[in-house]
């Protein structure tokens, strides 16, 4: 009861604390999350719109997968990153740094953390603009939180050539349990792994 | 039950059986009527499209095969839009107007450029932009002027024709006059081939789920699958320019760099 109490406390003083306490507060006290996502691509040639799932278990284990006629799904370990593509029986290995977007998108222990790699601006009540420190592909990442979990609802990443990729998120499953086995990057036999 | 009674099932064989009326064959002035008439019809019918792709992309000179999803735009005679994206991030997006080409590379932060022609020094693949556009709207390495031939090849009729390059190139149709497959041809070597796969209705057009082009000698491929596919849409003309975004350095293509040394 009393911790039921202390919950009811925090929450209003986190939203009135800002998007940044609010994400914060989320990252520290999550072990592990999951959650159905729709990416929507825009370009010079329009829209594109795929559908997908999300896993994460900290510290900075994701596994991101895309449904549709070319599926993949994306590990990322740390700074290693493989990215699966069953229909070619292959995978692409490589430092997740290395990539065109953000290594764990927004999955880090901390906005701290996040911090040493981005400057995280607040946007509003729930807004948090995240611009990478170093030169980059991408120009920056636009979340925009859930007031009551903290956790993102949509994620809006806008690259340097003009393209964005929106990611809307469904409802965070957190510490409900994410498994081993389902962020080890496992590949069917005949799989054939090439290091970039 | 027998669910196709006796006289029924022998129509079903003999349908089978038999030269469908799609695949009647023709020879002669009658096939290179018929290849005439399906060509024109195809310029009419199909000035410009827009399609969701998978792209496929293997070279000798790189490890393991390129694969990423794409979208693709190209309007007549020669402006092409090809994007690549992987994930949530960009992996090529290259531009052509027929005179000039672009290949943004964001990972690299860096766009390539250069003559169309000099695209082939990048991709390390034999591969003219103008010759993607020729091979989507079905007019393989270029339209034929003249010296409209026809070839028979073991028993299979074929439509030839030599370019001004002196390159002779081989089309063959289906009875319904649908370019199966295209080659190109220097003296007796054949050094560049076209496939076109398992045709579907879309929008009231005849289209190929997948194109491959292959290059034996540089044992090069490039796979185009068609997801969605959309045509004659109005496209701005800015999809077929690139305007470097800010802080990526443009660097010219030049004939004396191999394949990658501009992009890195």
């Amino acid at each position: 009861m009393k911790a039921l109490a202390a919950i009811l406390l925090l929450l209003p003083t986190l939203a009135f604390a800002g998007p940044r306490a609010l994400l914060d507060h989320a990252l520290r006290t999550t072990k592990d999350a999951s959650a159905t996502f729709r990416q929507t691509r825009t370009d010079a040639l329009g829209e594109t719109v795929t559908d997908g799932t999300l896993a994460y278990r900290k510290p900075r284990r994701l596994r991101l997968e895309w449904r549709g006629k070319a599926g993949a799904t994306a590990f990322v370990n740390r700074d290693t990153v493989w990215f699966y593509q069953p229909g070619q029986k292959q995978v692409l290995k490589s430092r997740a740094s290395a990539g065109g977007a953000p290594p764990a998108l927004f999955l880090e222990e901390s906005v701290d953390v996040l911090d040493r790699a981005y400057r995280v601006k607040e946007e509003g009540a729930t807004g948090l603009v995240l611009e990478p420190r170093a030169s980059s592909p991408w120009r920056r990442m636009k979340l925009v939180l859930d007031a009551k979990s903290g956790w993102p609802r949509s994620l809006v990443l806008e690259g340097r050539g003009g393209e964005s990729t929106r990611l809307d998120f469904g409802r965070f499953k957190v510490n409900a349990g994410v498994s081993s086995a389902q962020l080890a990057p496992s590949f069917p036999k005949g799989t054939t792994v090439v290091e970039l | 039950m027998s669910l196709v009674r006796p006289a029924g099932f022998l129509a079903l064989c003999a349908l089978f059986l038999a030269h469908p009326a799609f695949a009647r064959t023709l020879d002669g002035p009658a096939l290179l009527d018929a290849v005439a008439q399906a060509r024109s019809a195809r310029r009419e019918q199909v000035k410009s499209l827009r399609a969701d792709v998978v792209i496929g992309l293997t070279s000798r000179t790189w490890s393991g095969t390129g694969t990423c999803q794409g979208r693709i735009a190209a309007r007549r005679p020669d402006s092409l839009r090809l994007l690549g994206y992987a994930a949530v991030a960009t992996v090529f997006d290259a531009t052509t107007d027929g005179d000039r080409f672009w290949i943004y590379l964001p990972m690299l932060q860096r766009a390539v450029t250069g003559k169309a022609e000099e695209e082939s020094l990048l991709v390390a693949l034999p591969i003219l932009p103008n010759e993607i556009v020729d091979a989507l709207f079905g007019e393989p390495y270029g339209a034929p002027e003249a010296g409209l031939r026809v070839l028979d090849v073991d028993g299979t009729k074929w439509v030839a024709w030599t370019l001004a390059s002196g390159h002779e190139v081989r089309a063959r149709y289906s009875g319904s006059m649908l370019l199966q497959r295209a080659e190109l041809w220097a003296g007796g070597t054949r050094t560049a081939r076209l496939d076109y796969h398992d045709y579907r209705k879309r929008s009231g057009v005849w289209w190929p789920t997948r194109i491959d082009f292959d290059w034996p000698e540089e044992q090069g491929h490039l796979s185009l699958t068609f997801e969605t596919v959309r045509f004659n849409e109005p496209i701005d003309d800015k999809a077929f320019r690139f305007d470097a975004p800010e802080g990526v350095q443009v660097v010219p293509v030049t004939s004396d760099e191999a394949f990658g040394e501009a992009a890195r």
